[in-house]
C-alpha cells in the first residue's frame, strides 16, 4: 500500500532522505504542468517547479497540514508563477520600448503571426491572472472549486466565476476571431 | 426556464456538474432552442480545445534528474539562509555581532535625552509658576490702588535665595504682601 504523503514527511522530517526523493517524485509532473501552463516555456517552468519544491520544504514548518500537501504545493507553486508574470511583464514592456526604437511594424507582424500560430494560446494569455489560474487549476488539474478557492486564498463561489468568466472569455474571442468554432 | 437561465448552466452542464433534475431541463430547453444550443456547442468547443492542449514531456531524464536538481537547491537555499546578513556586523577581529543592541542603546539615548528636554523646561516652568503663586500676582497688585507698584515688585523678589524662616522681618514682609494696599497703609502709619 502506498504512503501518504503525510507519512513520507513524517518520514523526511526523522532524517529519511528517500522520504524526499518520494515525495519529489510524486508531485513533480503536476508542479511542472502548472508551472509549464503558466509561463509556457520549458526553461521558466523547469525554474520555477524546482524553485516550488525547495520553498516548500525549506518552510516544511509552517505546513500544517489542514489542506493536503498536493494543495500547498499549489499554493506556493501559483504565487511564484504570479511573481514570475509580473517580473516577465516588467522586463518585456521594456523591450517593447526597445523594439518601438527598431521599428514598430515589425512588432505588429511578429505579433500577428504568433495570434495565428495559436490563436488560443494568445487568448489565456490575456486573460486576467486569476481567471486564468482558475481555468489551469479546473480544466489541467480537475480541481472542485472548493479546493481551487484554497489555491487562490478565495471563496468556493468567486473560484467558480473566475472560471466561467474565463470560458466565456475564450469563448467570445473564438467566436469574435473565427466567426464560428 | 430561460436562455439566461440555460446561459448560466452551460459550463456544469457540460461538466457533468448538474443535479439530474436541472440536466433533464436544460436539455429539454435545447432541443427547443436553436440559440442555447449554439451558445452551448461554442462553450464546448473551447473546452475541449483547452483539454486539447498539451504540455510537452521533456523526457525521462529530465524527470530522473529533478529529484536532484531540487536537493541542489534546497542546499543553496539552506546556505544563504544561514550566511550572515545585515542582522550582524563583522568587527574587525572577526567577532560577529549582532546589531540590535547599538540600535536599542542609540533609542534609549535619544528618549532620555528627549526626556532630559522636556523635564527642565517643564521644571522652569513651574519653578516660575510656584514663585509668582506664592505673592499676590501683578495684576491684583495694580487693582489695589497706588501701592500696587510697589508689591509687584515685591512679588519679582527671588526669595528663594533670601528666605529665612527664622528672619522675622521676612515672615512680616510676606504677610504684608499678602494684605491689601489700605491695611497696610495704616498698620506703618501706626508704625
Amino acid at each position: 500500500m502506498e504512503e501518504s504523503d503525510n507519512q513520507l514527511l513524517d518520514r523526511y522530517a526523522a532524517g529519511e532522505e528517500p522520504a524526499f526523493e518520494e515525495l519529489v517524485r510524486r508531485h513533480q509532473r503536476t508542479i511542472y504542468d502548472l508551472a509549464y501552463r503558466m509561463l509556457e516555456n520549458h526553461a521558466d517552468a523547469t525554474d520555477l517547479a524546482q524553485r516550488t519544491f525547495v520553498q516548500a520544504f525549506l518552510h516544511l514548518r509552517s505546513f500544517r497540514r489542514e489542506s493536503s500537501f498536493r494543495t500547498w504545493l499549489f499554493q506556493i507553486g501559483l504565487n511564484l508563477c504570479r511573481n514570475a508574470i509580473r517580473d516577465r511583464a516588467r522586463r518585456t514592456h521594456e523591450n517593447v520600448e526597445d523594439l518601438q526604437l527598431a521599428g514598430a511594424s515589425d512588432i505588429f507582424e511578429a505579433t500577428a503571426k504568433a495570434e495565428v500560430r495559436d490563436r488560443l494560446g494568445s487568448a489565456i494569455r490575456k486573460l486576467p491572472e486569476r481567471q486564468r489560474e482558475a481555468l489551469v487549476l479546473r480544466v489541467y488539474h480537475n480541481h472542485a472549486f472548493a479546493e481551487i478557492g484554497a489555491i487562490m486564498s478565495c471563496s468556493e463561489g468567486t473560484a467558480k466565476a473566475n472560471y466561467h468568466h474565463a470560458v466565456n472569455k475564450l469563448r467570445q474571442v473564438l467566436v469574435g476571431k473565427e466567426g464560428s468554432l | 426556464m430561460t436562455c439566461s437561465d440555460i446561459r448560466n448552466m452551460t459550463v456544469p452542464y457540460l461538466e457533468l456538474e448538474l443535479e439530474g433534475e436541472r440536466v433533464h431541463q436544460v436539455t429539454v430547453h435545447l432541443e427547443t432552442c436553436l440559440d442555447c444550443r449554439s451558445e452551448m456547442e461554442s462553450v464546448r468547443q473551447v473546452l475541449v480545445r483547452l483539454k486539447g492542449r498539451v504540455v510537452p514531456d521533456p523526457g525521462q531524464r529530465f524527470w530522473t534528474e529533478f529529484p536532484g536538481r531540487v536537493r541542489e537547491g534546497l542546499l543553496h537555499a539552506r546556505a544563504a539562509v544561514s550566511r550572515p546578513d545585515r542582522t550582524t556586523q563583522i568587527r574587525p577581529n572577526g567577532l560577529r555581532v549582532p546589531w540590535w543592541p547599538w540600535a536599542v542603546a542609540a533609542s534609549v539615548i535619544v528618549l532620555l535625552g528627549a526626556w532630559l528636554l522636556v523635564g527642565v523646561q517643564l521644571f522652569g516652568t513651574q519653578g516660575n509658576d510656584l514663585t509668582k503663586n506664592s505673592f499676590p500676582p501683578k495684576n491684583e497688585a495694580i487693582n489695589n490702588g497706588s501701592r500696587g507698584s510697589d508689591l509687584g515688585d515685591v512679588a519679582e523678589v527671588d526669595w528663594d535665595k533670601t528666605w529665612d524662616e527664622d528672619d522675622p522681618d521676612m515672615v512680616l514682609v510676606d504677610i504684608a504682601a499678602r494684605l491689601d494696599p489700605l491695611t497696610v497703609d495704616r498698620l506703618f502709619k501706626e508704625i
